[in-house]
């Protein structure tokens, strides 16, 4: 009984260890985010800012056009989210329901596409998007998840989980009072599917609001820069504006942070029955 | 679009009765997948096809593209400088993060899997770091690995140390991309703990009876249960340790002297710096051709150390 005791409270430590080895960096981000300018690189360094200011971010917003770029990243985050629970409820619908030809083989071919480094595609996208003129507009970036683009092959794969978790009489039930297809996947199966929904506009929020390679790549004009990609451009090889970096740093994670952690569950849990796949 | 969906099943419905049409059926279903299949074809197969194709060619991008055979590639193996460090590099990184990943995801997913109140909350806390964007994440390390002002130095000192030039001494700054990659172990731990939790009790019930202690139940159990996720995280770890980027971007830059430049960057700065489309192909596609084949090798291996279960794995 005492080894158990013991033996339990050195489980909750180490626990606690971990936890705290782990959010290390984020609790950095806002450390350094609400530490006063004149003591943002001081050695030793303070793990507590004193006094709290909000000059950083307020100077993020003031020099580094800031607001401008959480607009632009709010757009795409919008449209992404859109075209992600559009397309691919659609196409997990008819995954996990319908008859077609080479259902099987293709779904592996869904999966598989989960399995190729975006190194290989990014080179010809970019081409195909160069010569229809999309460089430098938000469309390379937000038309891919009307076409289950982007980590759409995923959400599929979730939807067509759940949707095959719903009972098939509802379905036939469905038919049987005139609904076709269509009308039996958006009235009866799209307003079931509202805990995955939910899943699926999570992941696709955090993935378009951290995304950073893609607006790299396509977005030249500051004026159309995305959050990330406009922290990242505030440095230059020779300053490095800590005050403001930090500042705005703290806001693009403070987000993901907080909405991970009202979410965290559904995430979570979500994840972890798409590990069991094998 | 709308219309012809509907006009099809419509048919489709009233014709269940009398007669069944089942091409009919069929096509419909197939219009239910076409945004993804269009996807797949505009953005995924036809852009790999394209590139396939380019990298037997010379483009630079504002002229003519010149058929050149193989030359792309064996320029990258003969000419240029930059292209077997740059694959020593990523392998040594992937050799190291990857195996530290799956470990420290296991050994945490076990601990969590304990009896353990206010599981939840560790859960989400060792996850964290992942919702962070790569370029945060890796500007927050620079500034935490900074010689002069880090506060990982000042932890070093504190414990009696001496500074560590992180970034500035190309010998250190491999290792520490690699020590900021452990924090991306919270993913592999949800999918381990996420294996763990399906393990039926009675198997540890019936090893208890048995007399099995805990680091036997672990080996003999645990251990044997997971092995198929264990195979599924390392793939998913080997793709995107060998496509890292963004955090590279924002700690290191490549640098410093290349030494964090890493085969991604490669591919990056050649179509998108140099412009060199086609050979930018051709590296990608190495690149492709080695994950390809580092994922076989492991497909094949796994017969010998994953176990199924009888039933046979459902997708």
């Amino acid at each position: 009984m005492r080894a158990k005791t013991i033996s339990s409270v050195g489980n909750y430590v180490l626990a606690v260890v971990i936890c705290a080895v782990f959010v290390f960096p984020i609790y950095w981000v806002f450390n350094k985010a609400f530490t006063p300018l004149d003591a943002i690189n001081a050695y030793p360094p303070s793990f507590f800012p004193t006094p709290p200011t909000g000059a950083n971010i307020a100077e993020a917003f003031q020099e580094g056009n800031i607001g401008r770029y959480i607009l632009n990243t709010c757009v795409i985050v919008g449209l992404t989210i859109l075209g992600s629970v559009l397309s691919c409820s659609l196409v997990a619908y008819g995954f996990a329901r319908l008859k077609f030809r080479a259902k099987n083989a293709l779904f592996l071919v869904l999966l598989a596409t989960m399995m190729i480094p975006f190194d290989v595609t990014i080179v010809p996208q970019f081409i195909l998007f160069t010569k229809i003129h999309w460089t430098n507009t938000y469309l390379p970036l937000i038309v891919p998840t009307f076409f289950c683009g982007f980590q759409g092959a995923f959400f599929v794969f979730l939807m067509r989980q759940f949707i095959m978790g719903i009972p098939l009489s509802l379905d036939e039930a469905a038919e049987i009072d005139g609904c076709n297809r269509l009308q039996t996947f958006t009235k009866i199966i799209f307003p079931m599917m509202k805990p995955v929904i939910a899943a699926v506009v999570i992941y696709q929020f955090m993935y378009a609001w951290n995304d950073f390679l893609y607006p790299l790549i396509y977005l030249d004009d500051f004026k159309n820069y995305t959050l990330t990609l406009g922290i990242y451009l505030m440095r230059t090889p020779y300053i490095t504006p800590w005050g403001p970096m930090m500042g705005a740093a703290g806001l693009a994670s403070l987000v993901p942070v907080t909405v991970f952690f009202l979410t965290q569950e559904k995430l979570l849990g979500g994840l972890q029955t798409s590990g069991m796949k094998n | 679009m709308d219309g012809t969906i509907a006009a099809t099943s419509k048919t489709d419905a009233r014709g269940k009765q009398k007669d069944k049409s089942p091409r009919l059926r069929k096509r419909s279903g197939f219009v239910f997948i076409l945004p993804w299949f269009i996807g797949f074809l505009c953005f995924t197969a036809g852009p790999m096809l394209f590139s396939l194709v380019m990298s037997f060619m010379n483009w630079d991008y504002m002229q003519n593209m010149t058929f050149v055979g193989f030359a792309n590639y064996v320029k990258a193996f003969t000419q240029d400088p930059f292209f077997f460090p740059s694959i020593r590099r990523t392998l040594h990184f992937t050799a190291f993060a990857v195996p530290i990943q799956v470990v420290l995801g296991i050994l945490i997913a076990n601990l969590f899997n304990k009896k353990l109140k206010g599981k939840k909350v560790f859960r989400a806390l060792v996850y964290l770091p992942c919702v962070l964007s790569g370029a945060i994440y890796g500007l927050v390390w620079n500034n935490m690995l900074n010689t002069d002002f880090g506060v990982f130095n000042y932890f070093i000192q504190a414990l009696g140390g001496e500074k560590v030039e992180w970034l500035a001494d190309p010998k250190i700054t491999i290792w520490a991309l690699i020590m900021t990659a452990i924090w991306a172990a919270g993913m592999p731990m949800i999918l381990f703990l996420g294996a763990m939790q399906n393990i039926p009790d009675h198997y540890y019930e019936a090893a208890e009876i048995d007399g099995a202690g805990g680091f036997r139940q672990f080996f003999s159990i645990t251990l044997p249960m997971i092995t198929p996720t264990i195979l599924f995280v390392i793939i998913l770890q080997l793709i995107s340790s060998f496509t890292v980027m963004a955090q590279v971007l924002a700690l290191t830059g490549g640098g410093p002297a290349k030494a964090t430049y890493l085969y991604s960057l490669l591919v990056y700065e050649n179509a998108f710096k140099y412009m060199k489309m086609g050979y930018a192909s051709a590296l990608s596609w190495i690149m492709f051709l080695i994950v390809m084949g580092i994922t076989i090798v492991l497909f094949l291996s796994s017969r010998k150390w994953v176990y199924y279960e009888e039933k046979g794995g459902n997708i």
